[in-house]
């Protein structure tokens, strides 16, 4: 397994196919929760810990926070859940024993102290946003998420999902971005 | 100044220096340009929040997986009774390969090579003596002519009357020479654990007999510590450690 990690690269986990997703999930997941287990979490809270250090993760390798793999993929996801661990129990306002010390959590390990860890809850505007972003084609969808998500440039998505030129890309992108305001000034004045 | 550019540079992470001011200097005079520009962070973020969901969902089908593997590979006909045969069969036959090619060690050989049988060292039997008519003198006639049986016998006789260190020592190697080699553990732990003169000696006889009983671990374990204490068979310890490892 380890070999197998070793081998994946940044570029692997942006294209982000199932089966790699799926890889990374089992090859680290025992030793996560062998390493979780000493704060005392159920098992439940301990699972639920590890697939939301694995998104933030793969947030982060998304939005180009992570430049590079300079550790294996299971020290960042030990880097976040340490993180996460903490903020639940600051939360759940558990007793903290002598065995780890709460005020060390801020500066979080250096690898990960650039990272988003907040999955900010959405504004209002931004729920419409969202429902009217899934009422859109699915092409659009797909190049908008290339796009905003994914880091794609225009000529990747111009390869990625062979568009004849970089300018049709632009101008489907640009009708896109119209056709979801329309739809939300639609819905807003009507 | 392309206005669209600035933007289109911000969201792939591609602004210059240069650009940058430009686009700092925009967000505060520009209300389009602001207003452009929230809508677009907006849409990351929202994407960003589907896309977290959609992964989520994704990681809690693996979990479903995971912990549905026992039950979807058994299927519900008679073919389950089969299979489980099968399986214990294979289990059975891959194990026992395992066992016997894969960890590549012959036990037995190793016991062999290594095993001496340990010289009568405590009391010495001459012809002067032979009117002595002791249990100690009998035990230890009957070990230095391997009648092992009856060396038990004796030993054990003895140990209950007069239980020490070389006693027990005796009988354990007794045992070992016997083949009973969980009794043969069991006092050379005895002998290891009183840390007397026979303890070094003790630990490369218990290693030998945990090899002979297929224990690698434990011999693993009791050649270090003999290797540790380095007072007895350092050098054979380290070799037989290496072929163990």
């Amino acid at each position: 397994m380890e070999n197998i990690q070793a081998e994946i690269t940044l570029e692997d986990l942006r294209k982000g196919s199932d089966h790699l997703l799926k890889q990374v999930y089992e090859s680290n997941r025992l030793k996560f929760l062998n390493f979780a287990r000493r704060y005392n979490l159920s098992e439940e809270e301990n699972i639920d810990i590890y697939q939301d250090a694995y998104v933030i993760f793969y947030n982060n390798v998304m939005s180009g926070k992570l430049e590079s793999l300079s550790s294996s993929i299971s020290t960042y996801l030990f880097s976040i859940g340490k993180y996460l661990i903490f903020d639940k129990m600051r939360k759940n306002k558990k007793v903290v024993t002598g065995d780890y010390d709460l005020s060390r959590v801020e500066d979080t390990d250096e690898k990960v102290n650039t990272f988003d860890m907040e999955s900010q809850s959405l504004t209002t505007e931004q729920v419409l946003l969202k429902t009217h972003f899934g009422s859109l084609g699915d092409k659009c969808q797909e190049l908008l998420t290339l796009f905003y998500y994914r880091g794609f440039t225009i000529q990747e998505i111009m390869e990625a999902k062979n568009y004849n030129s970089e300018n049709v890309v632009k101008s489907a992108k640009s009708r896109c971005l119209k056709t979801l305001k329309e739809k939300i000034q639609t819905n807003t004045y009507s | 100044m392309d206005k669209e550019l600035l933007l289109y540079n911000y969201f792939s992470n591609q602004l210059t220096v240069q650009e940058e001011q430009q686009f700092n200097e925009l967000m505060k005079t520009d209300m389009d340009f602001k207003k452009q520009f929230d809508f677009e962070n907006n849409l990351k973020q929202v994407i960003r929040d589907k896309e977290s969901d959609n992964l989520k969902a994704k990681l809690i089908g693996f979990e479903k997986e995971i912990n549905d593997v026992p039950v979807k590979t058994i299927p519900r006909t008679n073919y389950r009774k089969w299979a489980m045969a099968a399986s214990v069969a294979l289990l059975i036959g891959l194990g026992w390969l395992g066992y016997n090619n894969f960890s590549g060690t012959d036990y037995n050989a190793l016991y062999n090579d290594n095993f001496q049988d340990y010289p009568n060292t405590v009391y010495a039997i001459t012809r002067g003596a032979e009117t002595d008519s002791s249990f100690e003198r009998a035990a230890y006639v009957a070990y230095e002519t391997n009648d092992n049986t009856k060396a038990i016998e004796l030993f054990t006789e003895l140990k209950e009357t007069y239980d020490s260190e070389n006693v027990s020592f005796y009988l354990a190697q007794s045992y070992l020479k016997n083949n009973q080699l969980g009794e043969a553990i069991s006092l050379f732990n005895e002998v290891v654990e009183e840390r007397g003169e026979f303890a070094p000696q003790a630990l490369w006889y218990l290693s030998l007999s945990y090899i002979k009983d297929k224990q690698k671990q434990n011999a693993i374990e009791s050649l270090k510590l003999l290797i540790a204490d380095a007072r007895y068979k350092k050098t054979e310890a380290e070799s037989l450690l290496d072929e163990l490892e």
